[in-house]
């Protein structure tokens, strides 16, 4: 057989089983992440702490909440645009939504240390904290990861990292609205350690889920068929 | 038709769109894979893995944007895949002696599939598998029936097969 027999053989195969489509479309997606947060967020917020007006009233605590909220929004936005085989990739901002994150996460430090409390307690207290930040994080992760599984990722490792991130800062930014401890030592233990430790795990599993989309036997989503997502 | 247009049909659903969008995309696509392997087979692999992805692919697209950015954004993530996993095979493939049967290949209900998808391979690795499954000849007979060492035939059946998997994986 030759090149262009074998050629038009392949070309028949893939004709065949060519379907209309329903196109993956960020901008769609951006926002029915935003609300699915924002519903996520509110669930939460009869956990509020009870000093938060004036706590909203430091420069300190405004800054680290509007940080980490931000850095998330952005990175959702991100981890979309990395479903996608032809976004550019831009390093610096890609540094500078890591970094807002990250001032975010320092800002912890600044915050009243409270009284030494036992290990027990310190822990008992931290651990209800660390697993409502993952609970929290868990849907508007999963969400994105869905959204690039779907997708065609190129660089499924920064994929994962961002969706990650998005999901993990968020998710900071909701607790320091429902959790009174200003303690430096128990936010960066109970409420950085979640972020660093899920972006990192996020991060991996992009790695391990997402790099040979095309191997994987799924397919896209039929045009007029049912999907959770716009 | 611009490219851009062919594939905003062919997310429609138009099968006449997509044969001409894949016919005019063989000479980019094929010289791709030549420039990006070492060897003919490994081409071959590599442009059916393209043509495989860009198909699975095909409604990440963004009609308004540029066509060849998206192709080739595929393309390369393919080959980068593909050369990670040719040096991974250099280190540790294993050529099984005792050649498995093809799944689905008694059903008749896949016997459609399967022809097809034999069609589809590259000449060498389906003439191995024919020679080894479908004629019953043994590796040293089939060496001396194509001029290929048994060591290069093992090779092409466990690169038929691979691919093989892939295709009717994807259709069943």
């Amino acid at each position: 057989m030759t090149d262009g027999e074998r050629h038009d053989r392949i070309v028949a195969a893939l004709v065949a089983d060519a379907a209309p489509v329903r196109r993956l479309r960020p901008g769609r997606l951006f926002a029915f992440w935003l609300l699915v947060l924002a519903a996520v967020l509110a669930a939460f917020l009869p956990r509020r702490r009870p000093d938060l007006a004036p706590a909203l009233a430091r420069p300190a605590f405004l800054a680290d909440v509007l940080l980490l909220a931000g850095a998330g929004i952005a990175a959702a936005w991100l981890a979309l645009r990395a479903a996608l085989p032809d976004r550019p990739v831009h390093a610096a901002v890609d540094a500078v939504v890591l970094a807002t994150g990250a001032v975010g996460i320092a800002l912890f430090a600044t915050g009243a240390p409270a009284p030494a409390a036992t290990l027990t307690s310190f822990v008992a207290k931290g651990a209800v904290c660390a697993v409502l930040s993952l609970v929290m994080a868990a849907l508007p992760w999963a969400l994105l990861v869905a959204v690039e599984r779907r997708g065609a990722p190129t660089r499924p490792l920064r994929a994962g990292l961002f969706a990650g991130a998005a999901a993990l800062f968020a998710a900071a930014a909701g607790m320091r609205l429902g959790c009174a401890a200003d303690d430096p030592v128990h936010l960066l233990v109970w409420h950085a350690g979640p972020v660093v430790l899920g972006v990192a795990g996020s991060a991996a599993l992009g790695r391990a889920w997402l790099a040979r989309w095309w191997l994987s036997g799924r397919g896209p989503a039929p045009a007029g068929g049912a999907s959770p997502a716009p | 038709m611009e490219r851009a247009q062919l594939m905003a049909r062919v997310q429609a659903g138009d099968r006449e769109a997509y044969r001409a969008l894949l016919d005019d995309l063989r000479p980019l696509v094929t010289a791709f894979a030549a420039r990006h392997t070492r060897d003919a087979a490994a081409a071959d692999d590599l442009y059916q893995e393209v043509l495989l992805a860009l198909h699975r692919a095909r409604h990440t697209y963004d009609p308004a944007r540029p066509f060849e950015p998206w192709l080739f954004g595929i393309a390369r993530h393919v080959a980068a895949d593909h050369a990670r996993r040719q040096a991974r095979r250099g280190r540790w493939e294993v050529v099984v002696d005792e050649v498995p049967d093809v799944a689905g290949a008694s059903e008749g209900g896949g016997m459609r599939a399967l022809e097809q998808a034999l069609a589809a391979l590259p000449p060498a690795q389906r003439e191995a598998v024919e020679l080894l499954r479908l004629e019953g000849l043994s590796l040293e007979q089939a060496a001396a029936r194509t001029g290929a060492t048994p060591g290069a035939l093992k090779v092409r059946v466990h690169r038929a097969y691979r691919m093989l998997r892939r295709l009717l994986g994807g259709s069943t």
